[in-house]
C-alpha cells in the first residue's frame, strides 16, 4: 500500500456512496483505488495494482496508448488467440481500442485501451476563467456536453463561493435531463440495431434525431453547445419557449414508450440482452461502477436523489433499479430513464423559477478549490477546481466511463463474441470521455 | 415484426425533401451557420479577435474551417454584431488561408465521378462524439443517405471516401495512414468538423497532424459539429455530383 502523489491535490473528502472502494483518475491520468479509508479523508490511496491496470487498460500516459504487438496465441497449447478491436473499427464508431482474448469461443480476457483520443483538455483550460473553458470542457464527449458543463461550472462556483442565479441551475438540468434522453435512445436503438431488427432500429434512429431536432430548435444548438453560458444569444427561456419543449418532450415520450413495448415484445432481441454480460452486484460494488451499469445490478445510488445539486433536491424521482445485472437489466435501466427524464422536463417547465432567485453553492474543499458532482447519462460525474485569481490552475475529474471500464472488462469475460455488441451498448462506454 | 412495420407506416415518411428543395430550419439550426460580424473600431476588433477561442476572426472576416459556432464574437458585441440568425455565409464555405498548414482553397471538382454511388468509411482520429453521431444520423429515416446512392462500408478496402472526424491526434496517425492505404483509388478525403480542418479548439495539441498531408484530394466540411444536411452536401459534392436546385452553395 502506497499513496499515490496528486491524490490530495485532485480530489478532498467526497461523501461516499455504498461502494467500498472506488477507481479514480489521478491527475497524471493513472487510475488510483481509493479504499473508502481513503475517501473519508485519512490520505490513505491504494496504488492500482499492475493486474487492475492491465484489466482496465489505463497506461500511466494516456497520450501514449500500449501498442504491444499483436500476440499470435496457439490454442492448441492453451495460449489464447488476442484480438486487437480497434483503434479503427466500424463497429465501435470510436476511436479506441479493446483487446479480446480467446481460446476459441468464448472470451477469456477484456483489455480495454484508451488513449488514442487524448485532446489534452484538462491542461488546455488552464490559466482560463471558468466561463471561458466551457467551450472545451463541453467538447470533452459532445453527447454529454450540459453534465460535464454544469458539474464543471458547479465546481468552479463552489470554489468562488459566490451564489448562483437559480435559474441557470435550472437551466442546466433542463438541459442535461434532455442529452440523457437522447444518449439513452442512441444505445437501445444501437442495440435493437445489433439484433438485426431493422424496422425497429430506423424507428429508433428516427426519435434519437428528433430529440436532436427539439434541442436544436430550443437552444440553437443540436448538442446545445454553448448553452450554459449565461451570454449564449440562442437561449430561449420565455414561458412559451419552454411550454413547447415540454410539448416536444413528451411526445417524444408517447412515441418512445410505443416503440419500447414493441421491442420488449420482440423475442430475438430480448433473447439476445438476457443473461448476456451479467455483472454481479458485489462486483458492480467492488469495482466501482456508477450510473445505469451499477443501477442495473441493483446498487441504487443516483446523484440526483443521494447527493442531488439544485433543482434536483426539489424534483421527484425514484432511481430506477434493476437486478438481474445483465444488459437487459441495462437496457431497461435506460429505457425507464428516458421515461423519468420526461417527466422531470415536465417538472421543470411546471415550476420554472423566477429570475432572481440564488442559491448558494456547495461549501468548496479549500479557499479557491471547490468540487461538485452530478449524474451524467452514463453515471456519476467529479469535478474538482482549483482557481488562482479567478483562472483555473488545476482540474481534475473522474469520469462515469473511466469508473466502468473495469466492470466491463469483468462482464464481458465468459461471453461469446457475439454478445460484445450488446455489452458495448448496454454499458455506455465512451473512449472520448475517459480520454479527455 | 408486424408491429414494427405498423408502427414505422402509421409515422409515415420522415425524409427529408433536401437536396430537392432547400433545408429547413429544423434541419439547419442557426448555430449550423456561420455568425455575422459588423465592423468595430480597430480596437474594439482587436478585444473580439482577441475572444475567440480558435483565432479564427481576423476583422470581420471568419475562418469557417476553424469557428466552432461557440458565439463568442457575438457575446463581445451583441449590438455591433451581425444577425446571427441562419442567414450569414453558407456553412459549407472553406477554410481561409490561415498558415496552419490548412489548404486555402477547396480542392478542384473530384477529377472522374464515381458513376452515381460511393461507399464512405468514416475514421474517428480524436472526436468528441458529435460528429460521429451526425455521420451516424446520415443513416436514419430524416436523412436515409442510401437513397443518394451514399453507402457506408465497414471496412476502407471498399471505400471511395473516408470521413475524417475529430483531432487528429499523434496516436491516430498511424492507424489513419493504415486505413488510406487500404483504400482503393481514387479517393478522397472528407474532413468533418472543425477539429478535422483545422483542429478547431485543439489546435495547438502536440503531435497534431493534418488530414492534407496526405497525397489525397481533400472536401473541408466546417461545422462543430456539421449537421446532417452540410454533410450530405459535401458528399454529393465529393462525388462531382451537381448541385439540386435549391441546394446552397
Ligand atoms: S469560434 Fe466562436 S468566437 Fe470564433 S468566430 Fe466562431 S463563433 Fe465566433
Ligand atoms: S468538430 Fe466539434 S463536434 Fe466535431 S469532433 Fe470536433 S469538437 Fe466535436
Amino acid at each position: 500500500m502506497t499513496s499515490t502523489p496528486g491524490w490530495e491535490r485532485c480530489f478532498g473528502e467526497l461523501p461516499r456512496s455504498e461502494e467500498p472502494w472506488i477507481a479514480y483518475l489521478t491527475p497524471d491520468r493513472g487510475l488510483a483505488l481509493v479504499s473508502d479509508r481513503a475517501r473519508r479523508g485519512s490520505g490513505v490511496v491504494e496504488a492500482p495494482t499492475e493486474a487492475f491496470l492491465a484489466r482496465c487498460g489505463q497506461s500511466g500516459d494516456a497520450g501514449r496508448p500500449t501498442m504491444e504487438p499483436d500476440r499470435g496465441g496457439d490454442p492448441a497449447a492453451g495460449v489464447p488467440l488476442r484480438f486487437p478491436y480497434g483503434p479503427v473499427t466500424f463497429g465501435l464508431f470510436e476511436a479506441g481500442r479493446i483487446d479480446l482474448e480467446t481460446p476459441g469461443e468464448r472470451v477469456v480476457a477484456v483489455h480495454p485501451r484508451a488513449g488514442y483520443k487524448h485532446r489534452a483538455i484538462d491542461r488546455t483550460v488552464v490559466g482560463r476563467r471558468p466561463l471561458e473553458a466551457l467551450p472545451w470542457i463541453e467538447r470533452r464527449v459532445g453527447p454529454a456536453s450540459v453534465a460535464h458543463a454544469m458539474t464543471f461550472l458547479a465546481a468552479s462556483e463552489s470554489a468562488l463561493g459566490h451564489p448562483v442565479p437559480e435559474q441557470e441551475l435550472w437551466l442546466r438540468a433542463l438541459g442535461a435531463e434532455l442529452q440523457r434522453i437522447h444518449v439513452h435512445l442512441g444505445h437501445i436503438g444501437r442495440s435493437v440495431e445489433a439484433a438485426g431488427q431493422p424496422v425497429g432500429t430506423a424507428q429508433f434512429a428516427a426519435l434519437a434525431e428528433e430529440a436532436r431536432r427539439a434541442m436544436g430548435r430550443w437552444g440553437g444548438h443540436r448538442w446545445l453547445f454553448g448553452l450554459l453560458d449565461p451570454d449564449y444569444p440562442f437561449r430561449r427561456l420565455e414561458r412559451s419557449d419552454l411550454r413547447s419543449l415540454a410539448a416536444e418532450v413528451a411526445s417524444l415520450r408517447r412515441r418512445f414508450d410505443r416503440l419500447w413495448e414493441l421491442a420488449r415484445g420482440t423475442r430475438i432481441y430480448i433473447d439476445r440482452l438476457q443473461s448476456t454480460a451479467v455483472l454481479d452486484r458485489a462486483i458492480a460494488q467492488a469495482l466501482g461502477a456508477v450510473g445505469p451499469v451499477a443501477r442495473g445490478s441493483g446498487v441504487g445510488w443516483d446523484d440526483r436523489v443521494d447527493d442531488p445539486i439544485p433543482p434536483y433536491d426539489l424534483l421527484d424521482l425514484h432511481p430506477a433499479v434493476e437486478i438481474e445485472g445483465d444488459a437487459l437489466a441495462r437496457i431497461s435501466v435506460r429505457a425507464r430513464e428516458i421515461q423519468q427524464s420526461a417527466e422531470l422536463v415536465e417538472q421543470m417547465v411546471d415550476r420554472w423559477p423566477g429570475r432572481l432567485g440564488q442559491v448558494d453553492p456547495r461549501p468548496g474543499v479549500a479557499p479557491d478549490r471547490g468540487w461538485a458532482r452530478s449524474e451524467s447519462p452514463e453515471g456519476d460525474l467529479v469535478y474538482d477546481v482549483t482557481l488562482r485569481e479567478g483562472r483555473i490552475a488545476a482540474l481534475c475529474l473522474r469520469t462515469a466511463s473511466a469508473a466502468n471500464w473495469p466492470a466491463f472488462a469483468e462482464a464481458l469475460r465468459g461471453s461469446v463474441f457475439t454478445d460484445f455488441h450488446f455489452a458495448w451498448e448496454s454499458f455506455g462506454l465512451s473512449f472520448a470521455e475517459t480520454d479527455g | 415484426m408486424a408491429g414494427w412495420i405498423l408502427q414505422a407506416w402509421r409515422r409515415g415518411r420522415l425524409t427529408t425533401r433536401f437536396p430537392r428543395s432547400a433545408p429547413t430550419e429544423a434541419e439547419l439550426p442557426p448555430t449550423a451557420r456561420l455568425p455575422v460580424l459588423s465592423p468595430l473600431p480597430a480596437e474594439a476588433s482587436r478585444l473580439r479577435e482577441a475572444l475567440c477561442p480558435t483565432g479564427a476572426i481576423e476583422g470581420t472576416d471568419i475562418d469557417g474551417g476553424r469557428c466552432v459556432r461557440c458565439a463568442r464574437c457575438h457575446i463581445a458585441g451583441a449590438a455591433v454584431t451581425g444577425p446571427w440568425d441562419g442567414s450569414g455565409p453558407p456553412p459549407d464555405r472553406g477554410p481561409g488561408p490561415d498558415g496552419e498548414g490548412v489548404g486555402a482553397q477547396l480542392p478542384p471538382p473530384w477529377p472522374a465521378p464515381f458513376g452515381r454511388s460511393i461507399h464512405v468509411f468514416p475514421i474517428d482520429v480524436g472526436s468528441c462524439q458529435a460528429c460521429n453521431l451526425e455521420v451516424l444520423a446520415l443513416s436514419n429515416p430524416y436523412y436515409d443517405a442510401s437513397r443518394l446512392g451514399i453507402f457506408f462500408t465497414p471496412t476502407p478496402r471498399h471505400a471511395d471516401l473516408l470521413l475524417v472526424m475529430g483531432v487528429p491526434t499523434a496516436a491516430m496517425e498511424e492507424p489513419f495512414r493504415r486505413t488510406l492505404e487500404a483504400m482503393p483509388s481514387p479517393k478522397a478525403i472528407v474532413a468533418v468538423g472543425a477539429c478535422a480542418i483545422s483542429g478547431g479548439l485543439f489546435r495547438h495539441l502536440p503531435g497534431r497532424w493534418t488530414v492534407d498531408s496526405a497525397p489525397v484530394p481533400v472536401i473541408y466540411l466546417p461545422g462543430c459539429p456539421p449537421a446532417p444536411v452540410q454533410i450530405l452536401a459535401a458528399l454529393r459534392r465529393a462525388v462531382g455530383i451537381p448541385r439540386a436546385e435549391g441546394e446552397r452553395p
